[in-house]
């Protein structure tokens, strides 16, 4: 034992060496892999590592002679980088590889930290010590300074320090102020600076505490209390569209949003962070968010997580590692930067092959024009058969075209429910259109022959013979002890009562019911239809599955016998353990139902199986309720203490076997120690 | 020989006959002819101008289950929940309201039953004036002054134009206003019982109230259990007068459109009365199976 656990611990030691030497070998290499992960979300909401979608590429540390300091915001127009060189209080343009062309504003400047670039030039920079917001013409020329809106609106004790900032074409600017909960500050140039109003103002988060107070406490006990306040947007950044993007800290699924005109939000993301720091949209309808820690998320224009890559650095100070990122762009070919201040290090990231594959397609394919992402689509699932939103997309690009069959197959593996849904509901009304007059005829003659055979067999009793057989079957003890279920359903207060003093039930006949019972629950579990399956395809947990019925009515069974003997109960444990198994006889009866519905059901008609399991769960609750009852000869009052003091030995007896599970671990390993040490004894 | 015999059993019938005639005609009348009258119009692309209308066999039908996508894809499932969860709660409700009240004296009793009875009688003005106010779609409706006072909500639901709230709220009102002829049965079935069962009953050792009613009450009330329950049934299924009254047919999004009103869409808006005559063909099979189904469940054999 001791040889094998160094024996393992030599190979970990062994993979770190060799993991360290690949490092060192592929930081000098020029296509290096990548220093972090690249994740995606499958389509059953797990994340997975996928192929690489973006590489490092290069990164910046110094425009012209000079170095950054303390840089916090960057913005790139017409293949120009804008950077609010912060520590240095200037704005510094400069070429998308690093080249100095100018700077300007550092007499003017206290801590400049936001800065936006409009389609014209004109340059927008937020200082937030000097309070203003300041406009330049391209050449850096002065044009235009804002200051704190004068409206009553904006709040006369309400300063104004700008952080970040945003313009849309007409001129009207978007701007993040500190410690302005109110939300983002939207000023019109028009007349000097007109305070328009807050724009995308998170909502604040009620407890249910909260609600309980505000029912029951007084105003004066109300004021007391303190206020609720939303969360105020971090960033923010627009499109060419004129939406607007904000990301929020500690605002969950709302951490990033995109805005409307009016306000809106226009998605939710799939996936969030709780420390999102910048925002900016791609050039494919998607939109990318850094966190401060240096992690990159992609979503396309639904808020579906593409990728999340990237990370914080482990000092080690790889490209592509980050420690403190305040800001992220994009250029004209998808390259992507990120602005980091603690390093004062713009990063720029590639993206593969792969990535513009899937740019392309989903970019097509958001735009409806499907035929065309076909093509893409099919280069991406060649590369990565299992990337979900590639399947998704193809099966609605199918759908579109009318190929129900193929959308159907790829909605299956992207694990898309609705567009499986509504594909299959094609599938099935051109079955139904072919097929339904023939059906309604079968139907119809067997009717028919049913009525007929039955009439003859009153008046010429034809099937005598196989009345008897079926009689002599039915008399068979086994078989009415394994029926006697369909009685104790209807009518559980005889039922019990057979199965007290009737001899109606047998070890033998409830366990077989008790091996089909299990047999039903795994083929309903593995082979229902598409849309009833919660397990992951392919993945058999059989054991456990058989495992988890057979202890949970075990225990059931155990802990009910225990508690009704010591008070006052009837029953013995076997009539316990046959009414039990009798009252999952609604499961019997009315799984079958669920199981071929589901396989010819669509989110339409859904509902019915719904229901159907609905009355299958009371049903076996009642059962059960009336045979601890009945069966014990308990009033109501009795059986409702009962069944709590057995839910309450349950947990006792399930904490016990975890402490003598254990106690015996410790045991053993007691007695393994013993027995290493003598065999290390006796080689020695 | 026997032939005399057979017309003498029928003679003797005749005053019987006689009897059930006024009954009879009526029925035949109102209820029989317009069902035949119904069911061959079906058949035909009738449109209430155009006269005769076409023979056209099937072919309403086929279009109905096929080509119909407002049909199968809201209609159907939308009356079939609202159907199941009003018939089955509606019935339940009844039961348990009937069994509270049949305990309280004359008095009350009757005050209490008329009023929960009132809500089948007073369907369009208690919503109007009750209904409407509550799920206003402004902060002036009862739910949404509440919720937001509460900061539930920051804005106003507008609850009925709203395709997620409307099927939700018009089963609620449908729960609300099920206290029908089935729940008046009921009451009066548990009244009728024969008090010396009840004595009986408690010399041979119930207990409590609720074994009374198990092994009492409800053997000795079967027929009328039966009647309210097929009675709560074919009425959950004929009921679409909620769903119109409050969001108008069609409703929109068809998010509340049940098969009575898509019957008027088509009859009475759209005037394709033979497609019309088809559906409600469709529903009174519908209310068939159904009503088959809970009297194999609650009749005896």
């Amino acid at each position: 034992m001791k040889t094998k656990k160094w024996f393992s611990k030599g190979l970990l030691v062994l993979g770190m060496v060799s993991a360290l030497v690949g490092s060192c070998l592929t930081e000098t290499t020029a296509s290096a892999d990548a220093p972090y992960r690249t994740y995606t979300l499958d389509g059953y909401g797990s994340i997975n590592e996928t192929q690489t979608a973006y590489m490092p590429y290069s990164s910046i540390t110094k425009v012209g002679e000079e170095a950054l300091n303390a840089p916090s915001d960057m913005t790139i127009r017409n293949d120009t980088l804008y950077i609010a060189d912060t520590g240095n209080k200037r704005i510094l343009v400069s070429t998308l590889d690093g080249e100095y062309i100018r700077d300007f504003g550092s007499d003017l400047f206290k801590y400049p930290c936001g800065v936006f670039v409009l389609e014209d030039g004109t340059i927008y920079v937020a200082d937030r010590d000097a309070n203003s917001v300041f406009v330049f013409d391209n050449e850096g020329n002065l044009i235009n300074t804002y200051g704190k809106p004068d409206s009553i609106m904006y709040g006369d004790d309400m300063e104004f320090k700008p952080q970040k900032l945003t313009v849309n074409s007409a001129g009207t600017m978007y701007i993040i102020c500190e410690g302005n909960s109110n939300g983002v500050v939207q000023i019109s140039p028009a007349e000097g600076g007109t305070f328009l109003g807050y724009f995308g103002t998170n909502e604040t988060h009620v407890t249910l505490t909260q609600v309980i107070q505000r029912m029951v406490f007084s105003e004066e006990m109300l004021a007391t209390r303190p206020s609720n306040r939303p969360n105020t947007p971090g960033n923010l950044s627009i499109d060419e569209k004129g939406l607007i993007y904000t990301v929020t800290q500690g605002e969950k699924q709302g951490s990033l949003k995109r805005l409307n005109i009016a306000g809106t939000n226009m998605i939710n993301p799939d996936a969030y962070d709780d420390y999102p720091v910048a925002v900016v949209p791609g050039n494919y309808d998607n939109v990318y968010m850094a966190t401060a820690r240096g992690f990159i998320y992609e979503f396309n224009n639904e808020g579906d997580m593409l990728f999340v890559f990237g990370g914080a650095d482990d000092g080690r100070s790889r490209i592509g590692l980050s420690t403190n990122v305040s800001a992220i762009t994009v250029d004209s070919v998808d390259h992507l930067y990120t602005l980091d201040t603690d390093k004062s290090q713009i990063q720029i990231f590639q993206p593969t092959e792969f990535t513009n594959l899937l740019h392309q397609a989903l970019y097509l394919y958001s735009k409806g024009r499907y035929t065309e992402s076909k093509e893409p689509l099919t280069q991406v699932l060649t590369m990565n058969s299992m990337f979900d939103y590639a399947n998704k997309a193809m099966g609605r690009a199918l759908q579109q075209e009318e190929d129900y069959n193929s959308a159907v197959s790829y909605a299956k593996l992207a694990k898309d429910y609705s567009g499986y849904s509504d594909a299959f509901w094609e599938i099935r009304n051109v079955w139904l259109k072919q097929n339904l007059v023939p059906v309604i005829v079968v139907l119809v003659v067997l009717a028919i022959l049913w009525k007929l055979i039955g009439y003859l067999d009153r008046k010429k009793n034809i099937l005598a013979p196989v009345h008897n057989q079926i009689k002599k079957v039915k008399e068979k003890k086994l078989i009415q002890q394994l029926t006697y279920g369909l009685y104790f359903m209807k009518h559980p207060i005889d039922g019990c009562y057979g199965v007290r003093r009737e001899k109606k039930a047998s070890y033998l006949a409830s366990n077989i019911l008790l091996l089909i019972f299990i047999l039903y629950n795994i083929i309903s579990k593995y082979f229902c239809g598409f849309l009833m399956k919660n397990v992951r395809e392919g993945r058999y947990e059989i054991v456990m599955d058989v495992g988890i019925v057979v202890v949970v009515l075990a225990f059931a069974v155990v802990c009910n016998y225990l508690v009704c003997t010591i008070n006052d109960g009837e029953g013995t444990a076997k009539q316990i353990y046959c009414s039990f198994v009798y009252s999952l006889t609604p499961y019997f009866i009315l799984q079958p139902i669920v199981f071929v519905l589901s396989h010819v059901l669509t989110y339409n008609e859904y509902f019915l199986i719904d229901f159907v399991n609905i009355v299958i769960y009371v049903w076996i609750v009642v059962l059960l309720i009336l045979s601890v009852k009945e069966i014990n000869n308990y009033s109501m009052k009795e059986t409702a203490k009962v069944i709590f003091l057995t839910f309450f030995t349950a947990l006792i007896g399930a904490l016990l076997i975890f402490i003598i599970y254990v106690l015996w671990m410790q045991v053993f390993d007691f007695i393994s120690a013993i027995k290493g040490e003598v065999v290390y004894r006796i080689g020695k | 020989m026997a032939k005399t015999s057979i017309a003498k059993r029928e003679n003797a019938n005749r005053a019987g006959y006689l009897f059930v005639l006024p009954y009879g005609l009526v029925f035949a009348i109102f209820i029989l002819l317009p069902t035949i009258i119904a069911i061959g119009l079906s058949f035909t692309n009738y449109n209430a101008v155009s006269m005769p209308p076409d023979f056209v066999g099937f072919l309403n039908y086929i279009n109905l289950i096929t080509n119909d996508e407002v049909f199968m894809q809201y209609v159907l499932p939308n009356t079939v929940a609202y159907a199941i969860i009003v018939g089955v709660g509606g019935y339940a409700l009844s039961f348990v309201l009937a069994w509270v009240l049949a305990q309280l004296t004359r008095l009350p009793r009757t005050i209490y039953a008329l009023i929960l009875y009132s809500p089948t009688m007073t369907a369009g003005v208690a919503m109007t004036v009750l209904w409407k106010i509550i799920f206003t779609g402004d902060q002036t409706g009862y739910i949404n002054s509440w919720m937001q006072k509460l900061g539930i909500i920051n804005e106003p639901i507008i609850f009925l134009t709203n395709v997620n709230y409307l099927l939700p709220i018009v089963i609620l009102i449908g729960l609300w206003s099920s206290m029908g002829v089935g729940f008046l049965s009921i009451l009066s079935g548990i009244l009728n019982g024969d008090e010396e069962l009840y004595e009986a009953g408690a010399i041979d050792g119930i207990k409590n109230r609720f074994q009374e009613m198990i092994y009492i009450t409800v053997p000795t009330m079967k027929p009328q259990m039966l009647f309210a329950a097929v009675m709560s049934i074919v009425n959950a299924f004929q009921n679409g007068t909620i769903s119109s009254l409050l969001a108008g047919n069609p409703t929109p999004g068809y998010a509340a459109q049940l098969i009575v009103n898509h019957i008027e869409d088509y009859g009475f808006i759209r005037f394709e009365m033979g497609y019309a005559a088809a559906i409600s063909v469709v529903l009174l099979l519908l209310v068939q199976v159904f009503s088959t189904i809970s009297t194999k469940l609650f009749g005896d054999n």
